[in-house]
């Protein structure tokens, strides 16, 4: 597996993930995750278009990062649209927590809706 | 572990993560003999990896010592059916407590792990008992 990970905004990061994500792998992306979240990251794009594997160790590091996000105010959506890694998060009920969508710029756009709808109901929160 | 034939694979891999790898190659090469489809193939080999990770994760306790900490792999084909065995020689735990865990919210990772298991494959047993390990038998059958 290999992750880049390149900030866009001053609190948003892009995460490209590669290759086979599974109990040995994932502990490398939760350390780059958490190392953009302590960097002040709270809306994080997880680009999984050219990931071929997922189980649920995976999941459970991208719903963690996802929760992490959101307490701090921001949000996680998933780029993905390889059929066997879109099954896994439908099964799992985990496609919508996720923010699931189809490539990065859907995933973009979807996190933008998010900071829109909370600026919305809380008023003056910035969109990434 | 279950009978054996002519057209049986066993293997023995060490209680570690790094041999995940392992078992999802060996389930994708004898799933192709099993005549089971690339989408079923994706679907077992999540299976069989839950299945392990499950063992690395929770069926050791520091009482047992490395050297015995395995993880055996059973995989056998039938009529269109692959069936894979998963058996560890660990801490054993309640099946039926999983249940109700599960039936409650309350099953946590491991248990986001055993339900892939239940929908990725078409029969799932889990045979364990504190004290006396586990073993999981899953069988895939090819779509018709």
């Amino acid at each position: 597996m290999r992750i880049t990970a390149e900030r866009t905004d001053e609190d948003t990061a892009l995460c490209h993930v590669t290759g086979e994500l599974d109990a040995y792998t994932a502990p490398d992306l939760r350390d780059a995750l958490d190392e953009q979240l302590d960097q002040g990251v709270r809306w994080i794009v997880a680009d999984l278009t050219e990931l071929t594997y997922l189980d649920s160790t995976g999941l459970g590091i991208l719903i963690e990062t996802a929760k992490k996000c959101r307490q701090a105010g921001g949000d996680v959506a998933v780029a993905c649209d390889r059929k066997n890694l879109l099954r896994i998060f439908q099964i799992s009920g985990t496609h919508e927590i996720l923010n699931v969508v189809k490539d990065v710029g859907a995933a973009r756009e979807r996190l933008q809706e998010l900071a829109q709808e909370r600026s919305e109901g809380a008023g003056g929160e910035e969109a990434p | 572990m279950g009978a054996r034939d002519a057209n049986t694979v066993e293997l023995v891999l060490p209680s570690k993560p790094e041999y995940l790898l392992v078992a999802r190659l060996a389930t994708s090469g004898v799933g192709l003999r099993a005549g089971l489809s690339v989408d079923d193939i994706d679907d077992l080999k999540v299976a069989v990896a839950e299945a392990c990770t499950n063992v690395i994760s929770h069926a050791f306790d520091d009482n047992v010592p490395p050297e015995r900490r395995m993880i055996n792999l059973r995989m056998s084909t039938g009529k269109g059916e692959m069936t894979v065995e998963v058996e560890d020689e660990g801490v054993g735990f309640d099946p039926e407590a999983l249940q109700r865990a599960q039936r409650n919210g309350l099953e946590g990772e491991g248990g986001l792990g055993f339900g892939l298991m239940r929908e990725l494959t078409d029969s799932l047993t889990v045979e364990s008992a504190p004290g006396s390990g586990t073993r999981v038998i899953m069988v895939k059958r090819a779509a018709r």
